[in-house]
């Protein structure tokens, strides 16, 4: 279901004031649809936070411009509309609670859209109920852990429906089943329709991404879908990144079965191939 | 403070698997309560029983909210046990002050959340702030600032004078390992130390802390959720699940069964996942096993048996 | 029991989910009264008045359902400021204040002279009653109230000045992320202090020893304030990617609805105060 461009990013740059030496992010153009889901790889320090920010216009680039469903994020009369469009999830959960009660932060980005209040508290209860934090909705969230804290961050994104969800290491403090759970929440809302663009260390979250972004140095160095991007080897490593382990197991096998295939992305690829070569 | 001053040898060769009469630390039945007395008093860990041996890597997992980072921080002395108890290098942390300074010094934390830890304005004087406590000559704590720096991928010269509200979550996880790994501590215990870093810092931090492991009998505590670096570290796993450790033993045996884990909110490492699933579709691979190489070995002669 | 734990004593900010009269209070009507029961607090001189005080705050605890043994915790932290003050006041104060007074303990030593009169001694106890029925009263308060509740009472109970070009809704706010800044910063004190006790840093030593308390405190009081400012700055990015603009066109997960009951509790406060007031209370 991918459609019209969602989010355009033409040449953005962005510098942090005069301590950095350089710019954090050197011309980078991206097309985001609706629907679709773009993950961002690539070393610390390349510049995916900053890129992420300037998708719902907490940054504005210095040059080049940002424009979500046509509007410009330097332009203040579009900001809540284009917050309202794209949500985020930001890398350090303790930095985004607002309100001193579970529910309530939850409810402080709807309660911003004017979502009538009985609606309200079905969006909260359903996005609580998602992420297992319903029984918590009454608690502070400074006595949350840390996977607890970024459980709430998620679900105060996805009570403001957003067209597109920023997801900056979501997974990052979240236990095995907590990340499954995330991963098929991903795949639903992409069947509605949401856009997610996810950004992560993790290959085998990437893998299952329709394209694949590599930043490097403020700079797109490769693009494309995880079959290609990770196709190649030889010049993951040069990027610094690694093999999603699908992958990493399949080379594995081909140095004994040279015709094994190697561009397999996930669980269930790798078994697939090897019941179905078992079994001809 | 003999302690203090680098990683000792004296520990030796690393154990295989420690056994519990060698302990170096020893936690036994320790229960504790967030804001005891209070109507938000929760309970976090319900006698929970571990122990680490010198020159041993042990993980920890759990879902979130187990009571991971709870325990960690009796380890140190940073919370004082009110029910159970906690010895380390045959010191009984108590009430008392006196000694709680070389237990801090014995055995170094990383925070999960380096924001949490990382507190001077400067990313040099935060790594410094352990050593120079030490008392170091000024040469040598440059000397360990810079090593420490290096270890974790930060080039000193580049980052030292940075402020640290301006770092990238990548490169704020890093001061903070740096600034443990400055104190030279022979314990160090990490409760989550690759999260956030690129693929490739993530696998040189791994390789260092084994080397130290291996070479100057650093004993280590890890906490974590990504369970294929349990696999490829730790000789023992400890799984905690509400506040209680359920489940015991070499990653191999804890991970052999997948179904003792589910209900824990965990799951086995990938490959260890791949051979389950085609074991379960008839197809005859060992299911033990927890690296890459290991299954890909097995695939690989699984197929030739078929053919 | 533990040398970290700050949060544990503080009951300012911190809300306290119950079920009780005072919880389900609209907190306009709870503003108000509240603010009525202050009155009374500062305007009431006499020993009998602040006793009948500090029973009313006890009962406020109760009618909260707030367990008394948290509320009184809440006045730990202030024990050592309620100490200097006293003593202040019974070392400076002398025949001074109010000469009038008989003396009721003198001591003499060398060129120095201690005079406690029974004004001095009535002025101790009182101003240590204050403050705890203030402490009482806010706590019960902020522990009864979220703070969306309080955000909305007070902006719905400025929108009448709005004409006066009161801005209603940002002073609101700014009350609502003060309160809620103090659990905040006590917590990240209490990370401060671990952080630096975890790499050598020296804390402990003994707990009722004052002047090593706030010497330990020195260490994490820049941080700490470069924390509060970064943690505001925080804040507003929070805020303003979840879309929030300001208070116009913003709908209310709680919303706020009075009934004849949270009337009657501003008429039960002020009732009071005029009690306090006009009552003969012996000087
Ligand atoms: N507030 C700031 N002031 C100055 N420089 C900054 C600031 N925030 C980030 N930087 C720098 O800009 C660059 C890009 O940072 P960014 O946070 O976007 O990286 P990232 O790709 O998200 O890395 P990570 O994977 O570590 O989160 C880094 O070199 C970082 O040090
Ligand atoms: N400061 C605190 N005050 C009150 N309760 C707390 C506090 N910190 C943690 N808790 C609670 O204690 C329990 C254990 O928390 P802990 O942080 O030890 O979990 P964890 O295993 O580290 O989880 P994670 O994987 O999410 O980091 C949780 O239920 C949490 O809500
Ligand atoms: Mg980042
Ligand atoms: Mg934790």
């Amino acid at each position: 279901m991918i459609g019209e461009p969602l989010i355009v990013c033409d040449g953005v740059e962005y510098g942090y004031g005069e301590a950095q030496d350089g710019l954090a992010l050197r011309g980078v153009s991206l097309q985001v649809s609706a629907g679709e889901h773009v993950a961002i790889i690539g070393p610390n320090g390349s510049g995916k936070s900053t890129l992420a920010r300037h998708l719902n216009g907490l940054l504005r680039p210095c040059a080049g411009t940002v424009r979500i469903r046509g509007m410009d994020t330097r332009d203040p009369a579009h900001t809540r509309y284009i917050r309202q469009t794209v949500g985020m999830v930001f890398q350090h959960p303790d930095s985004q609670m607002v309100a001193t009660v579970v529910e309530e932060d939850v409810a402080f980005g709807p309660e911003n859209l004017g979502v009538p209040h009985a609606e309200l508290h079905t969006r909260v209860r359903e996005a609580l109920e998602f992420v297992e934090m319903w029984d918590y909705r009454d608690r502070p969230p400074h006595l949350l852990s840390a996977g607890q804290k970024q459980r709430v961050a998620i679900a105060a994104v996805l009570a403001m429906r957003p067209a597109c969800i920023v997801l900056d290491e979501a997974t990052s403090l979240l236990d095995p089943r907590g990340r499954a759970d995330l991963g098929r929440l991903v795949a639903g809302l992409r069947r509605q329709g949401t856009a997610i663009v996810s950004i992560t260390h993790l290959m085998d979250e990437a893998a299952v991404a329709d394209r694949v972004v590599v930043l490097g140095g403020g700079l797109v160095v490769a693009a494309g879908p995880p079959r290609d991007v990770f196709g190649d080897a030889e010049r993951l490593a040069v990027l610094g990144l690694d093999l999603p382990a699908a992958t990493a197991l399949a080379l594995r096998v081909r140095r004994e079965i040279p015709d094994f295939p190697v561009d397999l992305m996930s669980v269930d690829e790798i078994v697939d191939a090897v019941a179905g070569r078992a079994a001809s | 403070m003999t302690a203090s001053h680098g990683v000792t040898s004296a520990v030796g060769a690393r154990a295989a698997t420690g056994r519990a009469d060698e302990a170096l630390i020893r936690v036994e039945d320790l229960w504790h309560t967030y804001m005891a007395g209070t109507p938000f008093a929760q309970a976090a860990l319900r006698g929970v029983t571990m122990y680490v041996c010198p020159g041993e890597v042990v993980g920890v997992i759990g879902h979130t909210g187990s009571g991971k980072s709870t325990l960690i921080q009796y380890l140190n002395g940073l919370l004082r046990p009110s029910r159970g108890r906690v010895v380390v290098a045959g010191y009984e942390v108590g009430r008392s002050n006196s000694g709680i300074e070389a237990v801090r010094r014995l055995v170094g934390v990383a925070f999960q959340d380096p924001e949490d830890q990382v507190f001077e304005p400067l990313v040099g004087d935060d790594v410094a702030y352990g050593p120079r406590q030490l008392g170091l000559a000024v040469d040598e704590l440059r000397a360990r600032v810079r090593w420490a720096m290096e270890a974790v991928g930060l080039p000193f010269d580049a980052f030292k004078d940075r402020y640290t509200y301006t770092l990238s979550g990548g490169e704020l996880r890093r001061t903070a390992l740096a600034g443990v790994l400055a104190m030279r501590p022979r314990v160090l215990v990490l409760d989550e130390p690759t999260a956030g870093l690129d693929p490739v810092t993530r696998s040189d931090v791994r390789e260092r802390l084994l080397t130290l492991c291996r070479r100057d009998g650093l004993t280590l505590v890890l906490v974590s959720h990504d369970m294929d670096e349990i696999a490829g570290l730790a000789d023992r796993v400890y799984v905690l699940h509400a506040g209680a450790v359920v489940a015991s033993g070499p990653p191999r045996e804890v991970f052999a069964r997948p179904d003792a884990l589910a209900p824990y909110g965990l799951l086995p490492p990938y490959p260890t996942q791949v051979c389950m699933r085609l074991r379960a579709r008839g197809i005859p691979v060992r299911g033990d096993a927890l690296t890459i190489e290991e299954a890909g070995a097995a695939i690989a002669a699984a197929l030739r048996a078929t053919r | 029991m533990n040398e970290f734990e700050l949060l544990r004593n503080i009951t300012i900010g911190q809300y306290l989910p119950a079920d009780s009269y005072l919880h389900r209070l609209d907190p306009r009507a709870k503003i108000l009264a509240a603010i009525l029961v202050i009155a009374a607090v500062t305007f009431t001189p006499s020993l009998v008045g602040n006793a009948c005080l500090l029973a009313a705050a006890l009962a406020l605890v109760r009618v909260g359902r707030i367990p008394l043994a948290y509320a009184l915790r809440g006045l730990v932290p202030a024990v050592p400021l309620l100490v200097l003050l006293a003593v202040m006041q019974l070392l400076f104060f002398g025949r001074n204040y109010d000469p009038t007074s008989s003396v009721v303990f003198q001591w003499r030593w060398l060129a120095v002279t201690i005079v406690v009169t029974a004004a001095v001694l009535k002025l101790v106890v009182v101003s240590a009653a204050r403050f705890i029925e203030l402490l009482l009263v806010t706590s019960v308060f902020t522990l009864s109230t979220k703070t969306t509740e309080l955000t909305l009472g007070i902006e719905s109970l400025l929108r009448p000045f709005r004409r006066l070009r009161v801005p209603a809704h940002e002073l609101a706010l700014v009350v609502t992320i003060a309160v809620r800044f103090v659990p905040t910063l006590a917590l990240e004190a209490e990370r401060l202090m671990k952080a630096q006790a975890s790499r050598g840093g020296r804390f402990g030593g003994g707990r009722w020893h004052f002047v090593t308390r706030v010497r330990q405190l020195l260490p994490i009081l820049v941080p700490l304030v470069t924390y509060a400012l970064r943690r505001g700055e925080e804040l507003i990015v929070a805020m303003e990617a979840r879309a929030y603009t300001g208070g116009t066109g913003r709908t209310a997960y709680t919303v706020l609805a009075s009934g004849p009951g949270d009337w009657l509790a501003v008429c039960i406060a002020a009732a009071f105060l005029a009690a306090m007031l006009l009552a003969p209370f012996p000087a």
